[in-house]
């Protein structure tokens, strides 16, 4: 029984998160739902000890969003900024989703 | 254990931490890029004004005078030099100047 | 124990992050209000000890509840806002619910709040949007009977 709880307790530990922010943008061209195509991309950085230098990885998720659909309006961006927690170490995670319309 | 807590919590705490992100609707038309940067150093956490962050939104549109600026990607983020005795916050703006 | 139940009963709201959209008005239209509210639960395992610790009266018990939620944390190293969650994607689909919510796609004035309802042990990690659908505005035509 003991083994089952420390189990438990040690895979509550391991895959925990936390959502910092998520923030979404205008819609501006009022388009239909149907009218356009869901896209999303995603991209994280790996900190061990807490030692990073950057945020490019952000960058890279909007370079990545706006390959999906380049020649196209994004609508409705939403920026999702999380982190997966670790043990001395997380990965933080930027997730963007919008409607591509062409 | 406390000492490995405590020295977790300083590595936590140390080098770029960003603390949010935004980003604009995207559009099609994608002009040149324009960026800016607003930034402020702190010293044993003391501040007392946060005025500097109103600067950006002039900084950026004076890069695009005679167009929108579109697709906008916000960051804010906090760099930690020495834990607590000093670090700096900064805020980027991207966007693309469509005329 | 009645002031450790009072203490469970307690709860408070922290707001994280508040955004606040563009605002359109367009003429022969109404603005129908819509809401959409997402939550996880957080665990905090530190809080969870320290409350296990309390209702075992000291013993031995408590003691290991306690180093074992000491340890348990340590894998949950890392920038947190609000309790620790265990499905990061609940919010993903919010998007697209404001879409069926408002299928014109005619939104404006959005308010999107990051909040979290703290209680001993456990929390509610809240995403909420408040938004307008601009509707158009329809014609009433009073037919009279001949």
């Amino acid at each position: 029984m003991n083994k089952l709880i420390l189990l438990t307790l040690f895979m509550l530990g391991g895959c925990a998160h936390s959502v910092h922010q998520v923030h979404m943008s205008d819609f501006s061209t009022a388009e239909k739902f149907t009218a356009g195509k869901w896209i999303e991309a995603q991209t994280e950085q790996h900190v061990i000890f807490g030692f990073v230098y950057d945020t490019n990885y952000v960058n890279e998720a909007r370079t990545k969003l706006i390959a999906q659909c380049p020649n196209g309006d994004i609508q409705g961006v939403t920026t999702r900024y999380s982190t997966s927690l670790g043990f001395f170490n997380w990965h933080n995670k930027v997730n963007m989703q919008g409607l591509c319309l062409k | 254990m406390k000492i490995v807590l405590l020295l977790s919590l300083l590595f936590t705490v140390s080098c770029t931490h960003m603390a949010s992100v935004s980003q604009t609707s995207i559009p099609a038309k994608k002009g040149k890029i324009v960026k800016t940067e607003v930034e402020k150093n702190i010293i044993f956490l003391f501040n007392f004004s946060n005025d500097y962050v109103d600067e950006i939104n002039d900084k950026l549109a004076s890069q695009c005078e005679n167009g929108s600026v579109q697709g906008v990607l916000t960051k804010h983020e906090s760099i930690t030099y020495f834990p607590i005795v000093f670090h700096k916050v900064k805020i980027t703006a991207e966007g693309y100047c469509n005329e | 124990m009645k002031l450790l139940l009072l203490l469970l009963l307690q709860s408070c709201a922290f707001l994280h992050h508040a955004q606040v959209g563009e605002i359109r008005h367009k003429k022969n239209h109404v603005r129908m209000p819509f809401e959409l509210k997402v939550s996880e639960t957080g665990i905090d395992m530190k809080e969870a000890a320290d409350v296990a610790g309390a209702l075992s009266n000291g013993n031995d018990a408590a003691g290991s509840a306690q180093s074992l939620a000491e340890i348990v944390s340590m894998f949950q190293m890392g920038p947190r806002t609000g309790k620790p969650i265990y499905n990061e994607k609940y919010a993903d689909k919010l998007a697209k619910a404001i879409y069926q919510k408002c299928p014109s796609g005619d939104i404006t004035g959005l308010v999107m709040i990051r909040e979290m309802a703290s209680y001993p042990v456990v929390s509610g990690e809240i995403i909420k949007i408040k938004g307008y659908c601009l509707q158009k505005k329809t014609k009433r035509k009073n037919k009279r009977k001949s």
